[in-house]
């Protein structure tokens, strides 16, 4: 049955495969800016 | 300020106007045609396509008459507004003809009943705009235009004409740079920006234009959501820097290739290679639309180049004959006074004047971005957008520089669900990869500053259009709300960014700060340029040695950097005697030393920052002895100038008058600043 499913929905597994990556990848790449990202909030929020 | 800002918003709004006034009459003469259909005009062509094509050539063709006032030194206040009346007379005659235009389009768009999500979109790209317009208002404050795109059209509106100035990127060609050196002779300073916003908003309809022609209205509104809201897009649309207009023209570029270049229709591709040339004139980097150009005929030609080569032969023979037709100018004016058609970007083949060896290796050894292998070109897209951070030198991810990850998860899908397969779709996908790909390849083989392939954003933006509406149309609810998500996603995020980017500008723009604050707040080193401004003798010349707020400068000035630089030729100074002589003879008076994070606040200080630690630790008469030869590495150069003036210093003829405190500005958005010391000189000559 998964084999099925796969086979059926190959392409769709794909590009959601993909767009997790790429998402998590992309995301990933701020760890190390959560401090200059709340000082941004700070200034336009007055200390968020 | 306010009176600056709406003579700025005033005097955009008519020269835009006055650009579709002046174009629409040569959009007729290369009369292109299309498919007729519903929405169109009799000539095949939707109304807003064949608008922009209007403006962008009117625009052209007015900035065309202002560079040749300008070469003949009759750049002035009168001779501006004589040409801006002109164009808007031109437009006033054909009121019969554009006042039914414009009620049948307002009366199309009022008609319109478009779904919710793309009102959202909508309303997501004029959240931006507004956000943009704001920033373009405040005084400018981004390094690029204070050093040139600003700074130099200063120059020439004080000037009068477009003389040979030696400083690099002043004699690079600039469309826009003759609109902001009008703007600053007869508007305001805040005008340039806004001219520099406007033609991000045109970008962005020319990018829907383009979707919708070859894909659909959904691609072509997804694109240009995507496009608009871009951190690159923010950053830039919201300071006078020339890039949208270079990528405006470059999308319409395109578009005429894709028309007309499959049948070799000659208007479409004459038009294609003027829009073409307009954006290499506009910005070096998209003189990419060049070579790009030639590889999309090739490619909308497909099986054809082999069946009739002879058509394609001409196709691109046409296509670089309008190309280069405009550049002709600039090149002309610069090979005439310096050698190098491209001065200093030509020096490797021209040998040019007032550049050197030195100048050329300090340029191209520059570097960013992860490496040059083969494997970082095949991950060039991946690191661009998950590992920007390795591009912008010490500033981390968050800059404009930022990509959204839209594009990389939804270009893909384009291809994955079958959108290429239709004939029209896959045309277009097939066009701009091969335009965004021989960008990449040279872009990649040079330096990888991200803002330098920013000429394909709009193109990738279309892609990934059609992988968003290729992925929501598969017929699989969860999928098309998944894609949906993402982008949406993606679409508040960057609002956020553009809010976190632009929010700094409101206080000034609203009147909660004054010029002053803001100006000390947003531009490094401004401090001394103020300082020199407000203390020093209206006869004053002085000699600058950094690389900040150049715009700002009220007394007369000169740049002294020798890398930045060719009409002082240190390396052939032997002594302090050779620069005295040759600071006399251009009239400087003063020396200023701007202060710098990283150098010690003297002469040998900076020699030691841009020369190597050496130049720190040997005694100055050991230094000196040295000049006797020319100088051995681009440090050696760099810090040649230095060792000059301490030289002078030395010997009692250069008089230290000032020595104050100012800031370097590490980040606009996040406000970091670092303290340094900057020094005043006199020369002090019989």
């Amino acid at each position: 049955m998964l084999v099925r499913f796969v086979r059926e929905h190959w392409k769709p597994l794909v590009f959601v495969a993909w767009a997790v990556g790429v998402l998590v990848a992309y995301l990933g790449q701020f760890s190390d800016s959560l401090d200059s990202i709340r000082d941004v909030l700070s200034r336009i929020f007055g200390g968020a | 300020m306010a009176a600056d800002i709406v003579v700025a918003l005033a005097f955009n709004a008519g020269l835009m106007a006055f650009s579709y006034g002046v174009g629409r009459p040569i959009v007729r003469i290369f009369n292109p045609s299309g498919p007729a259909g519903v929405g169109r005009d009799p000539a095949g062509i939707r109304r807003l396509d064949r608008g922009l094509f209007a403006l962008a050539l009117g625009f052209g063709a007015i900035m065309f008459v202002y560079l040749f006032l300008g070469l003949g030194d009759a750049l002035n206040k009168p001779a501006a507004w004589a040409i801006y009346g002109a164009a808007g007379a031109i437009t006033l005659v054909q009121y019969r003809g554009i006042a039914p235009e414009a009620r049948a389009a307002f009366e199309r768009v009022r008609k319109q009943r478009p779904p919710a999500w793309a009102l959202a979109l909508a309303a997501v790209v004029a959240g931006h705009a507004f956000l943009n317009l704001v920033g373009a208002m405040a005084p400018p404050s981004m390094a690029d235009p204070l050093r040139h795109h600003l700074a130099s059209p200063a120059y020439y509106a004080d000037v009068g004409g477009f003389p040979f100035v030696p400083v690099i990127f002043w004699n690079i060609p600039g469309v826009l740079h003759v609109g902001y050196t009008v703007e600053l002779l007869v508007a305001s300073e805040i005008a340039p920006a806004v001219t520099h916003f406007t033609f991000s908003l045109l970008t962005a309809g020319a990018v829907f234009v383009l979707g919708r022609r070859f894909a659909g209205w959904k691609v072509g509104l997804i694109a240009a959501a995507i496009f608009y809201s871009l951190p690159m897009t923010t950053e830039l649309a919201s300071a006078p820097m020339v890039e949208m207009g270079a990528v405006f023209f470059a999308v319409l570029a395109v578009y005429a290739l894709l028309t007309g270049g499959k049948d070799a229709d000659m208007r479409w591709i004459l038009l294609a290679g003027l829009l073409g040339g307009l954006a290499g004139a506009t910005k070096p980097w998209a003189l990419l639309a060049g070579p790009a150009g030639l590889a999309v005929i090739l490619v909308v030609q497909g099986s054809g180049v082999l069946q009739r080569p002879r058509r394609t032969a001409i196709s691109l023979v046409a296509f670089s004959f309008a190309f280069g037709l405009v550049l002709g100018p600039w090149l002309i004016r610069n090979y005439i006074a310096a050698g190098d058609p491209l001065w200093p970007l030509g020096y490797q083949v021209f040998r040019g004047d007032m550049w050197t060896d030195w100048h050329f290796e300090k340029f191209s050894s520059w570097e960013t971005g992860p490496g040059k292998s083969l494997v970082d070109f095949v991950l060039g897209p991946w690191n661009l957008t998950n590992e920007i951070g390795s591009f912008t030198q010490d500033r981390g991810p968050l800059s404009g520089s930022l990509l959204t990850p839209i594009l990389l998860i939804f270009i893909p899908a384009a291809w994955l669900f079958g959108a290429a397969r239709n004939k029209a779709t896959g045309g277009l996908l097939a066009a701009l990869g091969a335009f965004a790909a021989l960008a990449y390849v040279v872009w990649f083989a040079g330096y990888q500053q991200p803002r330098y392939i920013q000429v394909v954003h709009p193109l990738l933006a279309v892609m990934a259009g059609v992988g968003v509406v290729a992925a929501a149309g598969t017929r699989r609810r969860w999928l098309a709300l998944a894609a949906a998500g993402l982008l949406g996603l993606s679409l508040v995020g960057t609002l956020g960014v553009s809010v976190a980017f632009n929010s700094g500008f409101f206080p000034v723009v609203f009147g909660a700060q004054s010029r002053d604050e803001f100006l000390e707040a947003k531009v490094s080193n401004i401090s001394s340029v103020m300082w020199v401004n407000e203390n020093l003798p209206t006869d004053t010349k002085v000699l600058v040695m950094g690389l900040a707020g150049w715009y700002y400068f009220d007394r007369d000035w000169l740049v002294g950097d020798s890398a930045y630089q060719g009409h002082l030729a240190y390396h052939d100074m032997a002594s302090p005697d050779g620069l005295v002589m040759e600071l006399s003879d251009v009239g400087v008076t003063h020396v200023l030393v701007q202060g710098a994070v990283d150098a010690e606040p003297t002469l040998l200080g900076w020699a030691a920052r841009v020369g190597g630690p050496s130049y720190g630790e040997r005694a100055l008469e050991e230094l000196l002895t040295d000049l006797e030869l020319p100088p051995v590495t681009p440090n050696d150069f760099e810090a040649r100038p230095f060792v000059l003036l301490a030289g002078l210093q030395a010997e009692g003829r250069l008089g230290l008058v000032h020595r104050g405190e100012e800031t370097v500005v590490t980040s606009r958005t996040f406000g970091g600043s670092e303290s340094v010391e900057f020094l005043v000189f006199e020369l002090l000559v019989e």
